[in-house]
């Protein structure tokens, strides 16, 4: 076995154990802390990590942070995750019909498809927000809805290459319905190239999502969410760095492990790019 | 591959229909989104507010005619005055264009300067002990958001060392921590992107004919391999884009820099929505010119475009 | 009179050892044709890329020596090797279009060559091209230098290689199949010009076809496996072929050309 493969598979189980911890730390996490978020104690704020019964400090109204950052990852895989299926079941389900047909419909998905790889869709989610407004559906149904182009180019590209395959236009010359065409040949077929896109498309969901909190028009304010928690950090960097380090490394981390596990996934189904 | 012909001006209509396309949908959102007058005139507005919004855009009328009418304000330039201060949206914008343009140009030649040389270094020893250290550092890099990034920019140049100043737009000091902070946005990936070109084109056989006629490693690189690279760098120029306005937005906002990115977060922040459809649409005509512009420089400089697309026009 | 280029005892391996060329042994004098045939894979044109140094990343020479003129080019630094390139040994590359760069004019290649190799200034170095673009009688040669690769027809791209490869009149010539990617009505115009274009120089001609080699060749070596199998005059080997393989190829070659062979 080569060293890349070795290195792949490590890196592979790595993502999937660090995303494992994660999703069970966001189940129970909060519970178990034996603290609420969003408790003010105003005698004990400004506690440093690692010192008093507060494992990772409080902030500046004495919340514990460590109940916060896990009530944040919470937050942060609900809006990540649903925005990542909602893209995904738009996107597939406009690649396939673009990949074939040859109508209006067609054109114009693929017309935005291209458009919308080279558009910042960032962009279009803020403008979307000043209309439709935050919280945790609206910000789902933005992501999700910016977003779906990635994966209908790479569903639309793959199916149409499938669909000229000797193998399937001899299915479709048996007279093979449509649907057990795409649910018997092209699905399948694309199924490597797609499901290495989510984990992916997760990661960028995640920072989208932090940077929109961040930024003060994502998530409500007043609850717990990485991208608040960094926001109101900023007022006390000299004083408390830890309000903006601990809410910081729970991102990267997250991220880090997405990646891990998109990337592993990538070189063990063998697709580029 | 198909070329547009530029002289048939068909760039234009590409233009015309993007920037329909966009306002029609921001269009029949607002409309979708609840009562317009609401979202124009704000949540707290009296019913006399509301009344005369109404009026002055005719939302009254039938949604076809509204439609149309919208769609002629618009040939008119007209889109509207801020909620915040009355000023006509298109004007605030353009007001804080050229910060933006100053910071995004900064930024996209900082992130060129750093990532092609250290894309090209990549991919001329993909193996090298060196090359998996810098393949390790940029896989975190790309995992870390830029804002958490420039915050810990700020907490290590602006604060621990104060070299820097943390907010603000003033003398070129104080462009320092942005331009870096937007730059990063963009540099994990140019640099994946220039090691992907430059690696697939020194598979090229004429990279052997240069060997052949005893160019050194570093003339094989810089005079045969790179320019092509460059070429294909030109073609995506438009996703690079993407990451950097994405920064501008992002950075703006952290860094109070009185840019049009700033100014689209205050404005979603005040439901000030002219000026958010108005800076949405600036930020479509840039985009689609600086595209168009990467499209006539690859034609300039890539003889084989040239030469398809003087054949397509004649 | 010492030969141009000395080979003897060549191995090439894989970096982890798997040989892929064995036991090569030839020597090519001045004014000679020496062809080299076999099918892909049998380490031709791995030989020659050993020989101009230009061996893919991943595999290396593991054995045996290689004269240039009486000089060991194992004892060359990798600039002296270089030096080498374009200078006293030519090449010519199968697919004239992709062995162009296509972003440079063909000229922009003539006038590299002339100045790395020569010392003189750019002005001169482009009449010395248009010279040589003259000289492998391409018609309005000012044009084809100022013209891309995509601009000129695949024999025209060929002559334009030739041009480059004999440009600073090196002592060996090395083509390898130059003649594989172009029709045939061309293919015989460019073996001409190959060798007229030789002079006092020896050519050393890779091919897979028979028929090509033993229409230019003063003598044939047949490579199989990496390893030579036989070798001979090419008419010798035409008529008295020793081996099944050699027989192979010779029949390929009568399919291919018919009578021409054998006249």
């Amino acid at each position: 076995m080569s060293r890349s493969i070795r290195a792949s598979r490590l890196g592979l189980y790595a993502g999937v154990a660090l995303l494992a911890v994660l999703a069970v730390l966001a189940a129970f996490g909060p519970d178990l802390t034996g603290h609420d978020p969003l408790f003010v104690d105003l005698a004990g704020r400004f506690a440093a990590p690692f010192g008093s019964e507060h494992l990772l400090g409080t902030d500046q109204l004495g919340r514990d942070l460590l109940a916060r950052v896990l009530r944040g990852l919470r937050w942060s895989l609900g809006v990540a995750l649903c925005a990542t299926l909602l893209a995904f079941a738009i996107g597939t389900t406009l690649g396939l019909v673009a990949a074939r047909s040859r109508s209006l419909a067609g054109r114009i998905i693929r017309q935005v498809t291209a458009f919308a790889q080279s558009f910042p869709v960032f962009v279009l989610a803020v403008s979307l927000i000043a209309i439709v407004g935050n919280g945790f559906g609206a910000l789902v149904t933005i992501l999700g809805l910016v977003t779906w182009p990635v994966f209908c180019r790479v569903v639309q590209a793959e199916a149409a290459s499938l669909l000229t395959r000797e193998y399937v236009l001899a299915a479709r010359m048996l007279q093979m319905s449509t649907l057990r065409l795409y649910t018997r040949h092209v699905l399948p077929g694309i199924l490597a190239s797609l499901s290495v896109l989510v984990p992916f498309h997760f990661a960028d969901m995640l920072i989208a999502e932090s940077a929109l909190s961040f930024l003060g028009i994502g998530a409500p304010l007043g609850i717990a969410t990485w991208g608040n928690m960094l926001q109101e950090s900023r007022s006390y960097l000299v004083t408390a760095p830890w309000l903006m380090l601990v809410p910081a490394v729970a991102i990267i981390s997250l991220v880090f492990a997405a990646n891990l596990f998109g990337d592993g996934l990538r070189r063990r189904l063998g697709v580029s790019t | 591959m198909k070329i547009k012909a530029f002289l048939g001006f068909s760039w234009l209509r590409d233009l015309a229909v993007l920037l329909f396309g966009t306002t029609t949908v921001l269009f029949f959102l607002l409309r979708l989104a609840g009562d317009p007058a609401i979202v124009i005139a704000g949540q707290d507005a009296s019913d006399a507010q509301l009344a005369e919004v109404r009026a002055q855009y005719g939302l009254d009328r039938p949604l076809p005619l509204q439609y149309f009418a919208y769609l002629g304000r618009l040939l008119r330039l007209d889109l509207g005055n801020s909620l915040a201060d009355g000023t006509p949206a298109l004007e605030k914008v353009l007001a804080a264009y050229p910060a933006s343009l100053l910071l995004g140009a900064l930024a996209m030649a900082l992130a060129l300067v750093l990532a092609v040389p250290s894309g090209t270094w990549l991919a001329a020893r993909p193996a090298g002990a060196g090359q998996r250290v810098a393949r390790w550092i940029i896989f975190m890099l790309q995992g870390t958001p830029g804002f958490v990034l420039a915050l810990l920019l700020v907490q290590v140049f602006a604060i621990k060392l104060a070299w820097l100043p943390a907010i603000g737009f003033g003398d070129a000091r104080s462009w320092v921590l942005p331009t870096l902070s937007v730059a990063s946005f963009l540099v994990p990936k140019l640099t994946r992107m220039v090691e992907a070109n430059v690696g697939a084109e020194l598979q090229a056989s004429y990279v052997r004919t240069a060997r052949a006629i005893g160019a050194t490693e570093r003339e094989v690189l810089l005079r045969h391999v790179l320019p092509n690279a460059l070429l294909g760098l030109i073609a995506l120029v438009g996703a690079q884009l993407a990451f950097i306005v994405t920064g501008l937005v992002i950075i703006e906002t952290l860094f109070a820099w009185p840019g049009i990115g700033w100014l689209l977060v205050q404005s979603t922040m005040n439901l000030d929505f002219p000026v958010v459809q108005a800076i949405t649409l600036v930020i479509v005509a840039t985009v689609f010119v600086i595209n168009t512009i990467a499209e006539l420089l690859q034609r300039r400089f890539d003889p084989r475009v040239r030469q398809a697309t003087a054949r397509g026009v004649a | 009179m010492s030969p141009v280029l000395e080979v003897a005892g060549l191995g090439i391996g894989l970096d982890d050892g798997t040989p892929l060329v064995q036991d090569v042994a030839f020597a090519v004098a001045a004014g000679e044709v020496l062809g080299i045939v076999g099918e892909s894979g049998s380490g031709k044109s791995l030989t020659a890329f050993a020989i101009t140094g230009l061996l893919p990343r991943g595999i290396q020479q593991t054995a045996g020596l290689v004269r240039l003129q009486g000089e060991d080019l194992a004892m060359l630094t990798p600039a002296g090797r270089r030096a080498l390139a374009g200078r006293r040994i030519g090449m010519v590359f199968q697919d004239p279009l992709s062995s162009f760069n296509p972003v440079r004019t063909v000229g922009s290649m003539l006038v590299e060559s002339a100045v790395r190799h020569r010392s003189i200034r750019a002005h001169e170095a482009r009449r010395l091209g248009i010279e040589a673009l003259q000289c492998v009688r391409l018609a309005e040669p000012e044009r084809a230098f100022d013209a891309y690769p995509h601009e000129l027809s695949g024999g025209q791209r060929q002559r334009a290689m030739i041009a480059l490869a004999s440009l600073n009149e090196p002592a060996l010539l090395i083509a390898d199949e130059p003649t594989t990617a172009l029709d045939a009505t061309v293919q015989l115009q460019i073996l001409a010009l190959l060798k007229r274009r030789l002079g006092q120089g020896a050519l050393l001609l890779i091919t897979h076809d028979l028929g090509v080699a033993a229409s230019l060749c003063d003598r044939l070596l047949v490579m199989q496996r990496g390893r030579v199998i036989e070798h001979g005059e090419p008419q010798f080997l035409l008529h008295h072929a020793q081996h099944p393989y050699t027989r192979r190829l010779r029949d390929a070659a009568l399919a291919l050309h018919g009578a021409a062979v054998n006249a």
